[in-house]
């Protein structure tokens, strides 16, 4: 039986990683997009927490924190941004961010 | 000041506050109180100098003289010209308070004489009533006139010069609707102008060689450069005018000259004299007061007072002008309609006997004549106004004829005028009138310098002593002849030496020391005499004695077609009236003619001429006539006036025979005549006054307006292209910087680095799309990129392939 | 001596500028008005200096006993920087005090003559017609007082904007041609007296770093301040002129700019400069366009004031710096003098338009200025002072008059005028006044400067022989002068009343209140010019020509001696 390490942990949170960025590039859909930053957000508390559980000293709870951190952030970030959705989508009547791109160069 | 000077004073200061006053309340005095007003002015004036003149007429010539002196000390500081003072004063001589006096009284009654003209509609100008500012003008006339009069410097004499002027320019353009009225104003201003260039001449190079303009400085210096060689007589010394290096005794001249032209203009003299006759525009008060009686006779009294700084040359140019217009303008008298033109052409005639007078040396004379004429003309002036005003504003003789009996004051008082032009009286023993004295003196002056010149030396010898002989010998001063300075020396009870000090004027007295070394280096000088006087051509004297034949007929022409005869327009004799309040001043002057002038003018005038005339190089032939008594009796006892009675003194007499004659029954006969081939020819040249204002008009007016045209064309056209052309040249070397140079040089390397930011800016700009899937893809893909490369550096790229080949 | 007057004077203008600009429009008239009233009202304050100049035993407290003395004196360090200092300098003596009354007195009077803008055809922006209008006074006044070159200059700058958009903004229909050129002219002419402006600055410094070297001193002393060491170069006009080692060096014949001498090659570039201003025939054509199109009051200004500029610069500048430039050019300078009056004159007659025949009759009336100016001698001074004054009263009436009836009548035919003394009396007889005054007429004012010019070119006749025929040629002007004005009075004035005037008002009490200072001032100056003009600037002008004549006579010996060595 394989013995679940480190790099399972890396693994997976690459994955999730991928996921969420290829979330963000793919999905038109504002909420598609907010969805894909939960993920990539996430993949990372995976790693914080992983590599507090390995690397750190035992009584060290530095990583929790940090993902607590992380975890509040997102859930403000979240806030914020489904606020600018909604304001998005009275401005254009739509929550394509393809239409967006006003700040072109 | 002594109170002569402050009478002066105040007599013309008045008329400048009635001159005030009135432009302020003139409009509301009205009429016909500002007119009355303007009589009580000029009466004041006329009061305080007949004052003056009973008074000075009782002096002693030393104490006059004295007063004289005394009137130098009290001037007034005016300015300074470069480091020179310029100061102001009263000129208090006999002569000053003579004119003074003439003036005064002369307008006094003129001025009366205005309310009464006025009274009618001849104060209206284009309807509108205008007549306070007409009596304004007479009072700043009065003002002006006066200033002139008691100027001691030239400065102010010219200043008060160019306001009578001005006086005359608006007098004569008083009916300024009428456009030959404003043409006559235009060109009599203009015309005194152009002798008054020449006036300014005379007056730089009188301040410069002489270093003042105070008369009697001025010819205190003359005299004495002269005398020493020094400044204008500098040996050596001369002035570069347009090439021509005039010095000594040619620039003395050219400063007569120059100053004589400023006479030439105000006295109306050939080739000047065209403005006077139009002047005739103004109204006829106006035309007696300045135009015949003392404005144009200012010229008259500049030259007397500037005749010290005369040479001979430049007195035989005063000569000559004046003998060519008192020639000239009486001929073209004969032929004149208008009644006011021909008494215009006369006062030319008479002024030019007057400049001629003072040419050949009659210093007394000509102002003598001026006084007589002063009255007489101002009253046959007024008396044509008179007339004029009867008849409603007509001015031509040949409409008229019989007025006798319609104005017999008028006609009276206008018949006294022409005898005494004419110079009536009976021959060899008096009494006459008017021209009688004046105007033979002057003709009996120039008999003596044409015909008895010079003097012969045997009157010398006989009276004046040894010095005095020396003086008169050598220089050019030549007295008259013996009786005369014998008469003189005994009757002034001066002994010779004394009265040659004196007779150089006072403001010189401080100079007598000198005069000692002045009369030695008279001796030197000479020696070498450059400049002998030799008697005077002929015809000077012929011409003006074949014109006194001539003045009585066209006077008598004048009155006879006027009042005689029968009326030839029934409609203006109908009309015609006389005026109380014009005739009396007629009576006025009438009685002046008759009485006032012999007795007091003529000996102050002799009085006068000893301080005016007595300079070095002056030919003064009555200039040393020093006591009244002496000079009556010269007139009257004197040979070379009894030579003239053959010559002359029958000239009125057949002059006046051949008027009756002709213009007895009416102007057939002069029709016929006038017809004649031959006469025909001239009499048209003379109606058409010799063409000479067409000339004028055609050379000078045309001209000057011409090139005036040209030179404004010229600066519209070419200074103003140049201008334009420039900057049109620097707009194109502009355009070409700005387009060839800079454009493609310099500001194509600007360019091009601009351009290549541009680029590289929108090179870069390419990924910003500005959608945020976008840049999620490049930061994530960049990131990526960096891993791997972070990988491959640190070799952990095996690694991973091995792990993943795990 | 220190003393911030001057500097009052200059700058309540510029006070009330910007009180206009911060209160409401309403009140913009009413303070422009108060304000040149109250600058008139200081500068009358000078008086109490200068008026026992007439006075021999005091003059010399009122002008010193050299070229230099100067009341009011107010001297700041400026702009410093490595071996320079501009300074803050005003001053004023006998030459600046008279035109520095007329300017606010012109300024007074043409403010007034501004009190009708609202009927004016371009009557828009009333705010800042006024404010450049004080802006242009406190630009005038400058140049008449900055003693500094360099302040000089930014004056004279100064007061050129404020002309140009007056005359471009309120003009009339072709104001923008007529007040580019006017710009481009005094800007030419400014460019040319920049280069003198450099030249003379870096010779200065030269000339006293070597007086330095060769005396072994740590400075030389002043030419006109006691107690006061010079160590470098310097901007100071009375310092340029008075002091004799810069006058060494700006004279000596191995100065050189550009290849050429430089005493004559600086006078004649400020002398066009200043010419350009004057202005002087062949550099005058912006004058008759800028007067056609300005307003009226700007048009009294430009003949009032602007044109003196010229002929102080003149004075103040060009003459007492370089002397020997001043001898050197003296036959060039008359022949440009008496051309300006004759061609000015004819030029003057053929006009038909009113305002170009005034304008034209300034170019011969300045040309007196010039033509007193060539000779060097006092006489052609105080001439050419006096003229300049004199004109500074005349003109400015002369364009009020022509004003006047554009107001009414709105066109400046002249031929198409007539009658006009009829319809409007007083108008008339004030009209008469001011022509006359112009044509110089004895007891006016312009005859005295007319005739103090003439005697002092024909006293110039023992230094120049073209002295006497110059003067003669330029006498003949008072002909011409006498024929354009007298046939201009007959045209409009005179002649029978036309029906379109009939029912013009006469003047106003504010026309005759413009036109009575000057009238009155014309007949005060013409009678008594001793105690009204000639008092208050004789003893500066005697001591500038005193100063000319004994450096001309040092350089002589100069150049003889340095024959004498090269021989």
């Amino acid at each position: 039986m394989l013995e679940i390490g480190l790099n399972h942990y890396l693994v997976l949170a690459a994955i999730i990683f991928c996921a969420g960025v290829f979330s963000m590039v793919s999905k038109r859909n504002a909420i598609g997009v907010l969805i894909g930053v939960e993920l990539v957000l996430n993949a990372v508390n995976i790693n914080f927490v992983a590599f507090g559980k390995y690397s750190g000293g035992n009584t060290s709870i530095d990583a929790q924190v940090i993902a607590l951190f992380v975890i509040v952030l997102a859930a403000a970030e979240a806030a914020v941004a489904v606020a600018i959705c909604t304001n998005y989508y009275r401005n254009l009547n739509t929550i394509d961010i393809d239409r967006g791109d006003a700040v072109s160069g | 000041m002594s109170w002569y000077e402050q009478f002066l004073v105040a007599g013309t200061v008045v008329p400048l506050i009635g001159f005030a006053f009135l432009v302020f309340f003139g409009h509301r005095l009205g009429k016909p109180l500002s007119g009355w007003f303007t009589v009580l002015v000029m009466g004041t004036s006329c009061v305080l100098a007949t004052c003056v003149l009973f008074s000075w007429h009782g002096l002693s010539p030393a104490d006059r003289a004295e007063l004289t002196a005394a009137a130098v000390s009290n001037q007034f500081y005016w300015a300074d010209m470069g480091s020179v003072p310029i100061k102001i004063g009263v000129k208090l001589d006999s002569l000053t308070v003579i004119m003074f006096f003439m003036v005064t009284f002369i307008a006094t009654w003129i001025f009366v004489f205005s309310v009464g003209y006025m009274a009618g509609h001849s104060d209206e100008i284009d309807g509108q009533s205008k007549y306070h500012r007409f009596f304004t003008y007479l009072c700043m006339f009065a003002f002006s006139m006066l200033g002139l009069v008691i100027s001691s410097n030239l400065l102010f004499l010219f200043i008060f010069w160019e306001l009578v002027g001005l006086c005359s320019y608006l007098l004569i353009g008083f009916y300024f609707d009428k456009k030959f009225a404003s043409n006559a104003a235009m060109k009599a201003f203009i015309t005194n102008r152009v002798g008054d260039f020449g006036f300014l001449f005379g007056l730089m190079m009188v301040f410069f060689f002489l270093g003042t303009l105070d008369l009697d400085q001025a010819a205190a210096n003359f005299r004495q450069q002269y005398a020493s060689s020094t400044g204008l007589f500098a040996i050596g010394y001369s002035i570069d005018l347009f090439g021509w290096q005039v010095s000594g005794m040619t620039l003395a001249t050219l400063m007569g000259v120059g100053l004589f032209c400023g006479a030439m203009g105000k006295s109306a003299q050939f080739p000047l004299h065209v403005w006077l006759p139009d002047a005739m525009a103004g109204p006829t008060p106006v035309s007696a007061l300045i135009h015949a009686a003392t404005m144009v006779a200012a010229g008259v009294y500049l030259v007397a007072r500037i005749f010290r700084l005369l040479t001979p040359d430049a007195q035989m140019v005063v000569a000559v002008i004046g003998c060519i217009t008192l020639t000239m303008t009486a001929l073209i008298a004969i032929v004149q309609t208008d009644i006011k033109k021909v008494l215009a052409y006369s006062t030319l005639s008479q002024l030019g006997y007057m400049i001629f007078g003072l040419g050949v040396g009659a210093w007394t004379a000509a102002l003598f004549h001026l006084m007589t004429h002063a009255f007489f003309k101002a009253m046959m002036f007024l008396g044509s106004g008179q007339v004029i005003e009867g008849c409603h504003h007509e001015q031509e003789i040949t409409k008229m004829g019989g007025l006798h009996k319609k104005m017999p004051v008028t006609c009276w008082t206008f018949f006294i005028g022409v005898l005494a032009i004419a110079g009536t009286g009976i021959p060899w023993t008096g009494p006459g009138i008017g021209g009688f004295y004046s105007k033979d003196e002057i003709l009996a002056a120039a008999l003596m310098r044409t015909d008895h010149w010079p003097p012969e030396a045997e009157h010398h010898a006989k009276a004046a002593p040894s010095d005095e002989e020396l003086e008169s010998g050598l220089s050019y001063r030549l007295a008259s002849d013996s009786p005369e300075h014998g008469a003189t020396d005994t009757s002034a009870g001066h002994d010779s030496q004394p009265k040659s000090e004196q007779a150089h004027g006072p403001s010189e007295l401080d100079h007598a020391a000198a005069h000692h070394v002045d009369q030695a280096a008279l001796v030197a000088r000479a020696t070498d005499s450059e400049h002998p006087t030799s008697p005077l051509p002929k015809w000077l004297f012929w011409f003006p004695i074949a014109i006194a034949y001539v003045t009585p007929f066209y006077m008598m022409r004048l009155w006879w077609l006027t009042f005689m005869g029968k009326p030839r327009d029934q409609h203006v004799y109908d009309h015609a009236h006389e005026s109380k309040l014009m005739y009396v001043p007629l009576v006025a002057l009438a009685v002046g003619t008759f009485f006032c002038s012999y007795w007091v003018f003529r000996p102050l005038l002799a009085d006068a001429a000893s301080a005016a005339t007595d300079a070095t190089m002056v030919v003064a032939i009555d200039g040393h006539a020093h006591d009244a008594d002496h000079a009556v009796g010269l007139m009257l006892h004197h040979d070379v006036h009894r030579d003239l009675v053959p010559i002359v003194g029958f000239a009125f007499l057949i002059g006046f025979g051949v008027a009756w004659a002709i213009y007895r029954n009416g102007l057939e006969l002069a029709t016929r005549i006038s017809s004649m081939p031959g006469i025909a020819f001239m009499h048209r040249a003379l109606r058409e006054r010799l063409y000479i204002d067409q000339v004028y008009d055609f050379v000078l007016v045309m001209g000057c307006r011409g090139f005036s045209r040209l030179c404004s064309v010229f600066d519209a056209w070419v200074v103003d292209m140049v201008a334009l052309l420039c900057a049109a040249l620097v707009r194109r070397i502009a355009a070409f910087s700005g387009w060839v140079l800079d454009a493609r040089g310099v500001d194509g390397v600007v360019n091009g680095v601009a351009s290549l930011t541009k680029y590289a800016g929108n090179a870069v700009r390419q990924p910003q799309t500005g959608r945020v899937r976008n840049y999620v893809l490049f930061a994530a893909g960049s990131a990526a990129v960096v891993l791997l490369l972070i990988l491959a550096g640190s070799g952990a790229w095996s690694a991973v392939v091995g792990w993943i080949g795990l | 001596m220190e003393s911030s007057l001057l500097s009052w004077i200059v700058f309540l203008p510029s006070i009330g500028a910007v009180a206009i600009m911060l209160l409401p429009k309403a009140l913009t008239r009413v303070i422009a008005v108060g304000t040149t009233l109250t600058t008139l009202v200081v500068s009358l304050l000078l008086f109490r200096t200068f008026l026992a100049g007439g006075d021999p035993a005091q003059a010399e407290s009122v002008f010193g006993s050299g070229y230099g003395f100067l009341h009011y004196v107010q001297r700041i360090p400026w702009i410093t920087g490595e071996g320079f200092t501009i300074e803050y300098f005003l001053g004023v003596d006998g030459l600046s005090f008279p035109l520095l009354i007329l300017t606010t007195l012109v300024m007074f009077l043409s403010c007034v003559a501004s009190w009708n803008f609202s009927h004016w055809k371009v009557n828009k922006g009333r705010k800042a017609y006024f404010v450049l209008f004080l802006l242009l006074e406190t630009g005038m006044l400058g140049v008449f007082v900055a003693l500094d070159f360099f302040l000089f200059y930014i004056f004279w700058e100064i007061m050129l904007l404020p002309m140009y958009f007056l005359i471009g903004v309120w003009g009339g229909v072709r104001r923008e041609y007529a007040a580019i050129k006017f710009f481009l002219f005094t800007l030419a002419g400014s460019v040319l007296m920049l280069v003198a402006l450099l030249g003379m600055y870096f010779y200065s410094a030269d000339a006293v770093h070597q007086a330095m070297a060769s005396g072994g001193v740590e400075g030389i002393a002043s030419g006109y301040r006691p107690d006061v060491m010079i160590t470098g170069g310097t901007f100071d006009l009375i310092e340029l002129a008075t002091n004799q080692a810069i006058q060494d060096h700006f004279g000596a014949a191995s100065t050189m700019l550009m290849g050429f001498r430089f005493a004559p090659f600086a006078f004649i570039l400020l002398f066009i400069g200043f010419a350009i201003k004057l202005p002087a025939v062949p550099f005058h054509t912006w004058l008759p366009d800028a007067h056609v199109e300005a307003p009226t009051p700007i048009s009294m200004i430009l003949a009032g004031v602007l044109l003196k500029m010229g002929g102080y610069g003149f004075l103040r500048i060009c003459y007492p710096i370089f002397p020997g430039g001043g001898h050197d050019w003296a036959f060039v300078i008359a022949v440009i003098g008496v051309i300006s009056i004759l061609y000015g004159a004819l030029c003057a007659m053929a006009q038909t338009d009113f305002k170009k025949l005034v304008a034209y009759s300034s170019v011969s009336h300045m040309g007196f200025v010039l033509l007193g100016i060539s000779v060097m001698n006092k006489t052609g001074f105080q001439g050419a002072m006096f003229q300049m004054i004199a004109h500074g009263i005349s003109s400015p009436m002369c364009f009020f008059l022509v004003g006047v009836i554009y107001d009414r009548a709105h066109h400046r035919r002249i031929n198409d005028f007539g009658g006009l003394w009829l319809s409007m009396p007083k108008y008339g007889s004030w009209a008469t006044l001011g022509f006359f005054a112009s044509l110089g007429l004895p007891g006016l004012c312009g005859f005295i400067g007319e005739i103090y010019v003439l005697l002092g070119c024909f006293e110039g006749r023992s230094q120049f022989g073209w002295a006497v025929p110059m003067a003669v040629l330029a006498a003949t002007g008072v002909v011409l002068t006498a024929g354009y004005v007298l046939w201009l009075i007959q045209r409009v004035y005179l002649g029978k009343l036309r029906e379109e005037y009939a029912g013009f008002p006469d003047a106003g009490i504010r026309e005759v209140f413009i036109l009575a200072p000057f009238g009155v001032l014309a007949i005060v100056l013409g009678i008594l010019p001793k105690h009204t003009l000639f008092n208050f600037m004789n003893g500066t002008l005697d001591l500038m020509v005193d100063h000319i004549v004994s450096m001309n006579r040092h350089f002589d010996l100069m150049n003889q001696s340095y024959a004498m060595l090269g021989g």
